[in-house]
């Protein structure tokens, strides 16, 4: 099992130094000098070149690169251009505000998608099995952008039981923190939670014609027993991989839902630092966006081998 | 599961299977004449059309500037106008132009790549190793922040939208044509090929190309969608399509800031989105059971 695991480590590191090289490529893509920006629209050539010299930008790329590996690797993230201060000391005002959401939104969507997946797998009525069903097709319709803007008109403009957007501090007014997630979280889980309940649903009816299901069922076992101990822990296989794409993707849902619903957090943070060509930052944010992603999956398939042992041995059914 | 589920359910990695029954002539008017198919493609005919007449039935172009701003509807602004006093219905139809516009490019770019690199897999062993890890990263990468990713190399705007798009879309079409080529390669009809002596790109191109064109063809409904969806992404989040050229995304962003005053700035756009997403979907899906299916 250790083995296994260190081998996705290994191969999930190559994966990151790999983007790394690609998003810090993206600089020397990106229009217009870096130094001229932030020495401002009339600064003096000698100003200009003063700047890139202490920025380094005067270098060659690859000591460029190397530069900046080393100090990604020793803790430094630098400094933003334009914001002036640490980008370690940014990212801590605005990590909380995104992880209360992505939580939250991934704490839903596993919610959402179970329920939807053992209720189609499971329930006896027609009508319920096509509500469900429509319900989920037209979630899959939505993505976040529309369900957010669908839902602040809704509870806030209409009904007015909801804030719109903002955020309040989790500690200091709970329950205005609390109230002002519901929304976004709901946003971003909707268009995820039907995919993962489908997947469910049908690797439960796959399980249910299992011989273990009959043996339970002549122990006497209710069906509901049945149901939650047997049936659905060994139908999430499909569900759990699929889990772990779906968060490494909620972090492209939580830059839209941080946009729309007005919240300050390292989305609104990256859109920021990239329009204001702030690209040391938006480098930053983007790698760590992507080891995040890298991370989840590293877990969901962790999570994989630890359930089906023939994973990690590389055995094929 | 019920035949109801939408293609767009499903996993990226279930790689297409190609059918094996042969393909009958009807296939693709089949698929248009279901009831699913028949309501997507009218869904999707209805929103071109309506944006590509609508504009010469209007008295205002979407740039044009009026006095009257945030105006709600009335007989002169049919939809109202935005902040600067704008025709919002012109500014919708120009929006649907746009986003038409960028996923019939965007799209069929990256389909005919996606291909060409999923076809690859018999080619070589190396090459395709590589082109598998590539699709590998560029499909655990969310749109939105492989979209961001390019806005930073070019700037914003049309060309990065299409770029974003097409990123992320190939390795899709890409996969799926892979999938369902393994699938056709141990059919007797490559065996009988290879007996009677074809080369292999002879074989490749004549013989497994338009057997697994069908997968391709699905699977291009779905990505529309997808696409529509990435520009309102990036559009939404300020990355994608930039003032003063509206796009469905780009509107739905500036509507967002004014829902109690004209909530038709944002839900128009949305609607327009929906029919489009609805339509692509049943569409695929109707292709699904009728082509692939048979």
């Amino acid at each position: 099992m250790t083995r296994y695991v260190l081998r996705q480590v290994m191969s999930g590191l190559a994966v990151l130094l790999a983007t790394s090289v690609i998003v810090f490529g993206l600089l020397h893509l990106a229009p217009g000098d870096p130094a001229s920006i932030l020495a401002g629209p009339d600064a003096a050539e000698d100003t200009i070149a003063a700047i890139r010299t202490e920025m380094g930008l005067d270098q060659h790329p690859v000591a460029q690169y190397l530069d900046w590996l080393r100090q990604l690797l020793t803790g430094d993230l630098g400094m933003s251009y334009t914001l002036g201060q640490p980008v370690s000391e940014l990212i801590g005002q605005r990590i909380g505000s995104t992880l209360q959401l992505t939580v939250t939104a991934t704490f839903l969507m596993i919610l959402l998608g179970t329920a939807m997946g053992v209720g189609l797998a499971t329930s006896k009525s027609r009508v319920i099995k096509q509500g469900i069903d429509s319900m989920a097709t037209l979630a899959l319709a939505m993505p976040p952008f529309v369900s957010g803007v669908l839902l602040i008109f809704l509870f806030a403009v209409v009904w007015g039981v909801l804030p719109s957007g903002g955020e309040a501090s989790l500690l200091g007014e709970p329950a205005d923190a609390v109230s002002r997630l519901i929304l976004p979280s709901i946003a971003m889980a909707l268009p995820t939670a039907p995919v993962l309940g489908r997947l469910l649903a049908t690797e439960m009816r796959r399980t249910r014609d299992q011989e273990f299901v009959l043996t339970a069922q002549a122990k006497g076992a209710s069906t509901r027993w049945i149901t939650w101990r047997h049936v659905v822990p060994n139908s999430l296989g499909p569900a759990i991989v699929e889990l772990g794409i779906r968060v490494g993707h909620l972090l492209g849902g939580v830059v839209v839902a941080e946009a729309i619903f007005a919240r300050a957090g390292l989305g609104s943070l990256l859109v920021e630092a990239v329009q204001t060509r702030d690209y040391r930052l938006a480098q930053v944010l983007l790698l760590l966006g992507i080891a995040v992603m890298i991370a989840a999956q590293l877990a969901t398939e962790v999570c994989m081998a630890r359930l089906d042992p023939r994973i990690r041995l590389g055995v094929s059914s | 599961m019920s035949t109801t589920a939408f293609t767009g359910a499903e996993s990226v990695d279930g790689g297409g299977q190609a059918p094996v029954v042969p393909r009958s002539r009807g296939r693709y008017w089949r698929a248009v004449r279901s009831p699913r198919g028949a309501i997507g493609l009218a869904l999707v005919a209805f929103v071109i059309l309506v944006s590509v007449i609508g504009p010469f039935l209007l008295s205002y172009g979407p740039f044009e500037q009026g006095p009257n701003s945030l105006q709600q509807p009335g007989s002169d602004h049919l939809m109202g106008t935005d902040e600067v006093g704008r025709d919002l219905l012109a500014r919708v139809l120009a929006g649907t132009r746009v986003d038409l516009i960028i996923t019939l490019v965007a799209v069929p770019v990256a389909a005919v790549i996606g291909t060409l690199l999923g076809l690859v897999a018999v080619v070589s062993r190396v090459a395709d190793a590589v082109v598998q890890r590539m699709f590998d990263v560029l499909i655990g990468v969310p749109a939105v922040i492989l979209g961001i990713g390019v806005a930073i190399a070019i700037a914003p705007g049309m060309e990065s939208v299409m770029i974003a798009i097409a990123l992320v879309t190939m390795p899709i079409f890409g996969r799926q044509a892979r999938g369902a080529l393994l699938g056709q390669l141990s059919l007797d009809y490559v065996a009988a090929a290879e007996v009677l002596g074809y080369p292999r790109r002879r074989i490749m191109m004549r013989h497994i190309l338009p057997n697994i064109v069908d997968v391709i063809f699905v699977r291009f409904a779905v990505e529309m969608a997808h696409a529509i969806m990435i520009e309102g992404g990036l559009s939404v989040v300020g990355l994608g399509i930039q003032s003063p050229q509206p796009s469905l995304g780009s509107m739905i962003k500036d509507g967002s800031s004014y829902l109690f005053e004209t909530p038709l700035y944002a839900l128009a756009p949305i609607f327009v989105v929906l029919l489009l997403v609805v339509g692509y979907f049943m569409v695929s899906d109707a292709l699904n059971q009728a082509v692939l299916r048979t």
